[in-house]
């Protein structure tokens, strides 16, 4: 069970529970073995690229796609072959799925009409709603006359229409503009927040994941790589595949030497703590985000300084990319990010020289199995 | 891990299978979608693939209903007269399916890839055969090149009825299906590659034989497939004009109504069945590859003026729709003219049905009749058929097994479908044999027989509509059935109405399958224009066909008018924001 960063207390109980569920379609296996709960109340994000399962994992939690097998609990109760109208979700899809015949008002009323509500109760439900995702007087336009930011709200207010105790959200902000997206993440997050709803969203996208959840399911070929807060997914990934998911990562691709030293090029990388489960002669790949590694104040570091020069600069706006090597090295190249202020007091430019270090606290390493397979 | 006050999550499976344990949560509305699947599918099944089992029973028995083996078949086989139809069904459908072809390409390339004026206009004009059935053309051309034939000196000797006619006739009968696939395919085209053979300086023959007929390619093969199979299986050109000169059409036509040899009808048939489903293979292969074709960013082609090409385009579109027109025409000149060729002064005297025939006119009321239910009836069963095998959600074998049976009565020809029906219906220990002799036999065999464009034009309507709807108000726990009288239907008007248009003027003009299945009290009004022609009525019989090309023309108009109102109801919904 992938328990890692399930920091729960015990008060948080599970509002639904994943046991061992597995999706084949026909020969390729979709899902495989997922066991995972989500805690009342929380934001939690299925995050990984196209085809890892994560869509299909929500749509056998909507029972929109029944799982092969396994059991899915919601509240204590099994809704494994539970059909969708029997279950308490609502959900916001992609493409939004909004009746373009009917209005915006008659799009979110769509399922209080069928809860036998009388009329004045589903227009003041309906007024509500549109003041919740601030779309007041929308309520008569059609979804085309909509930009796609307030058709995504529309969207979200018809599917919290009906109060389900569960929300579920399928890339619902990919179809957006970069701008509009930005800030819907922040809206969307605060509603929620406010609602205190169950919320299990779907996304590719990590900067939506890292900014938007309370925790975050990597997924991979079907199965979880980790689970975990967005800090915690950041700064220790348990595999080497999160941790080139999510940001970026320089990946060292070296080999067990003596007294826990790595050796990768011309550099030996000292783990300390990071690499204990090595033994000599392993092959083992280091990683360290490119903010990590450290120019200033290098008098207190001891270990895994090197002197490097800079091979390329590139320019990123709010900061710069380098990239370091070791008297022209390839196995050993660096990437590393540095803040204006600190190119402009080092100097820094293509040729330059200088000192880095590699602080053990921020290495990971994990044992090199695909050689290559990184960068 | 758990909280106290909820059980324990077991993960344990409870027993049954998965299939079991989710029908015991199915709820009232997938009772409702599964019967209504099921229900669809016996339709289907009792009135298409059993037919045609009869049918097949049928030529392998002699008069008497008892198996003879391959007997019938060796029969057919080895009498010369009848093999003969085989040759010369195939030589007419190769010869037309080139000439079609070729005449519609021009005219599509004129369309699609010229700048010449009037374009709507002879787009309007090639859909004019639509509107008649294929009686017409051939007795246009006998008033035209028949013994008596004002303009007969043109053939030079040579007789219109047989091939010459047949062909001429088929010609305009199928240009306007032709074209239209002609059109599209040369309609859906990346102007960026015709970009890049200007920037490499490319010659214009060379860009026609390396881009233009290439991407066209799928369009082509597909049209003359449709060209091949409307020809071989079309029974009123041929029966009309064909003279001595037999195709299989009109042999199963001799065989069963003139001879009553059943079994040998049968035979015949099946062998008419063969090309139709082989093309219809082909077909089916082509427009898989050719989805495969057209990327969504293909930037769309715009011709440029161009002054010759443009005026010679224009020049051939003008003949071939004066011989469109022509041909309408001279029936309507026909059936006005008091006494072809030697008294040609106006007179209404051939619309007096009633003189001539003693199911003149009482004939177009039926075909009215029979028209309006198998519009409104086969809409709906095709709206429901389509939407459950497009947007079902449970059912995925029953509903992968009906799309399969609503593609095949594309591959029956009319004649053959009616013929099963013959043999299905008439024994009257078929409890269904009721409808035998009636008008809803005509409905429902008219509804089958134009089943498959209806269920794929219906289809392609709702492939756009949002998969997700239905997720959607499942999750809203809105049952599928009210989503698809609040969405689903109000989006798809304009296909239901281009439906119910399709199957009206088909049902107002077909004969094929119709021809065996009428009794005196239904007979229809395209029948008597064949009942008409074969006693020699010509004028009556030209008079008649022009008051189904009227009506068709009518309902073809009030479809146009709904389109506009319903554009015009609809564009707050339809307009899509930048």
């Amino acid at each position: 069970m992938a328990r890692d960063g399930n920091s729960k207390s015990a008060s948080e109980r599970a509002f639904l529970e994943i046991r061992d569920v597995t999706k084949k379609f026909g020969d390729f296996t979709a899902l495989k073995d997922i066991t995972l709960d989500i805690i009342d109340g929380e934001l939690i994000c299925f995050l990984g690229p196209s085809g890892c399962g994560k869509t299909t994992l929500l749509r056998a939690i909507a029972g929109l796609d029944f799982q092969t097998s396994g059991r899915i609990y919601q509240n204590g109760r099994d809704i494994s072959d539970v059909p969708p109208a029997d279950r308490d979700f609502g959900i916001v899809f992609q493409s939004y799925a909004l009746f373009p015949n009917l209005t915006v008002a008659k799009n979110i009323a769509y399922g209080l009409v069928n809860r036998r509500m009388g009329r004045k109760a589903i227009t003041e439900r309906v007024e509500e709603l549109l003041e919740l995702v601030g779309l007041q007087g929308s309520g008569s336009k059609y979804p085309a006359a909509l930009s796609g930011g307030q058709q995504q709200r529309v969207a979200l207010a018809r599917a919290l229409a009906t109060s389900p105790g569960m929300l579920l959200l399928d890339e619902p902000l990919s179809a957006l503009d970069a701008k509009v997206r930005e800030h819907l993440r922040h809206e969307m997050k605060d509603l929620q927040r406010r609602l205190g709803i169950t919320t299990v969203m779907v996304t590719h996208d990590q900067e939506e994941a890292l900014s938007m959840a309370d925790r975050i399911v990597v997924m991979n070929h079907g199965i979880i790589e980790q689970v975990g807060t967005p800090m915690e997914i950041y700064r220790n990934p348990t595999s080497a595949y999160v941790a080139d998911f999510i940001g970026s990562m320089n990946f060292l691709h070296g080999r067990m030497g003596t007294g826990g030293r790595v050796q990768v090029g011309r550099l030996k990388i000292a783990l300390d703590g990071a690499g204990t489960e090595f033994t000599k002669g392993d092959d083992v790949v280091v990683c360290i985000r490119p903010e990590d590694v450290a120019v200033r104040e290098l008098e207190q570091v001891r270990s895994n300084k090197y002197a490097m020069s800079v091979r390329e600069v590139e320019f990123l706006g709010s900061f710069c990319r380098a990239i370091l090597d070791v008297d022209g090295d390839k196995n050993a190249e660096l990437i590393a990010d540095f803040s204006i202020n600190l190119m402009r007091d080092f100097d820094l430019k293509r040729g330059a020289k200088l000192k880095v270090a590699l602080p053990t606290e921020r290495l990971q390493a994990f044992r090199d199995d695909k050689r290559g397979e990184h960068i | 891990m758990t909280a106290l006050d909820i059980p324990a999550a077991t993960g344990i499976e409870p027993p049954g299978s998965p299939a079991m344990r989710r029908l015991r949560h199915l709820k009232a509305e997938s009772w409702i979608m599964l019967a209504g699947i099921v229900a669809i599918l016996v339709a289907l099944i009792a009135f298409m693939a059993l037919p045609l089992y009869a049918l097949l029973k049928k030529s392998v028995e002699d008069d008497k209903g008892a198996f003879v083996g391959l007997a019938n078949f060796q029969e057919y086989f080895t009498s010369a007269g009848l093999v003969q139809s085989i040759g010369n069904s195939l030589t007419i459908a190769l010869l037309t399916m080139v000439i079609a072809c070729v005449l519609a390409f021009a005219f599509a390339y004129g369309l699609t890839r010229t700048c010449m004026p009037f374009k709507r206009v002879f787009r309007a004009i090639a859909t004019i055969p639509i509107l008649a059935p294929s009686l017409l053309p051939a007795i246009s051309l006998i008033y035209l090149f028949g013994n008596q034939g004002l303009i007969k000196g043109l053939l030079f000797g040579e007789t219109i009825y047989g091939p010459i006619g047949i062909m001429i006739g088929m010609v305009f009968y199928i240009f306007p299906h032709v074209l239209m696939i002609m059109v599209t395919a040369l309609s859906t085209t990346d102007a960026r590659l015709y970009e890049a053979a200007d920037a490499l300086g490319t010659k214009p023959v060379r860009v026609f034989f390396t881009i233009t007929l290439p991407g066209a390619i799928y369009g082509i093969v597909s049209a003359a497939v449709i060209a091949f199979t409307l020809t071989i299986t079309d029974f009123g050109v041929p029966k009309v004009i064909g003279g001595q000169y037999n195709v299989l059409a009109t042999d199963i036509y001799k065989q069963v109504v003139g001879q009553q040899n059943f079994s040998m009808g049968a035979v015949v048939g099946l062998v008419l069945l063969m090309p139709a489903l082989f093309s219809f293979i082909i077909d089916r292969h082509v427009q898989k590859k050719q989805v495969a074709l057209l990327s969504a960013r293909a930037v769309p082609y715009h011709p440029k003026p161009h002054k010759t090409r443009d005026m010679a385009f224009l020049g051939y579109c003008t003949v071939m729709a004066m011989f469109l027109i022509g041909i309408l025409g001279t029936a309507a000149f026909g059936s006005f003219a008091k006494f072809w060729p030697y008294d040609l002064s106006f007179s209404l005297i051939h619309y007096d049905f009633d003189a001539v025939d003693p199911n003149g006119w009482s004939s177009f009321y039926n075909s009215l009749r029979m028209a309006a239910l198998t519009a409104v009836i086969g809409v709906v069963i095709i709206f429901l058929g389509a939407y459950f095998v497009e947007k079902g959600q449970s059912f995925v074998r029953l509903r992968g097994i009906f799309h399969m049976l609503a593609m095949m009565p594309m591959a029956v020809p009319g004649l053959v479908l009616g013929l099963a029906y013959v043999f299905f219906f008439s024994v009257p220990e078929n409890p269904l044999s009721i409808i035998y002799a009636t008008l809803p036999i005509l409905v429902v065999c008219t509804v089958v027989h134009f089943y498959t464009v209806s269920h794929l034009t219906m289809l392609t309507a709702l492939k756009q509509i949002d998969k997700e709807f239905e997720s959607v108000s499942a999750s809203l726990k809105v049952p599928f059935y009210k989503t698809m009288l609040r969405v689903h239907v109000p989006i798809c008007l304009p296909a239901v109405s281009e439906v119910m248009m399709y199957l009206f003027v088909n049902a107002m003009t077909t004969v094929s399958a119709v021809v065996f299945l009428y009794s005196p009290d239904t007979k229809l009004a395209a029948i008597t224009v064949l009942n008409l022609d074969d006693v020699g009525d010509q004028a009556e019989a030209a008079a008649m066909a022009m008051i189904i090309v009227a009506t068709s023309f009518t309902v073809r108009m009030l479809h146009a008018f709904l389109m506009k109102s319903l554009n015009a109801r609809h564009s707050a919904w339809r307009t899509r924001s930048a």
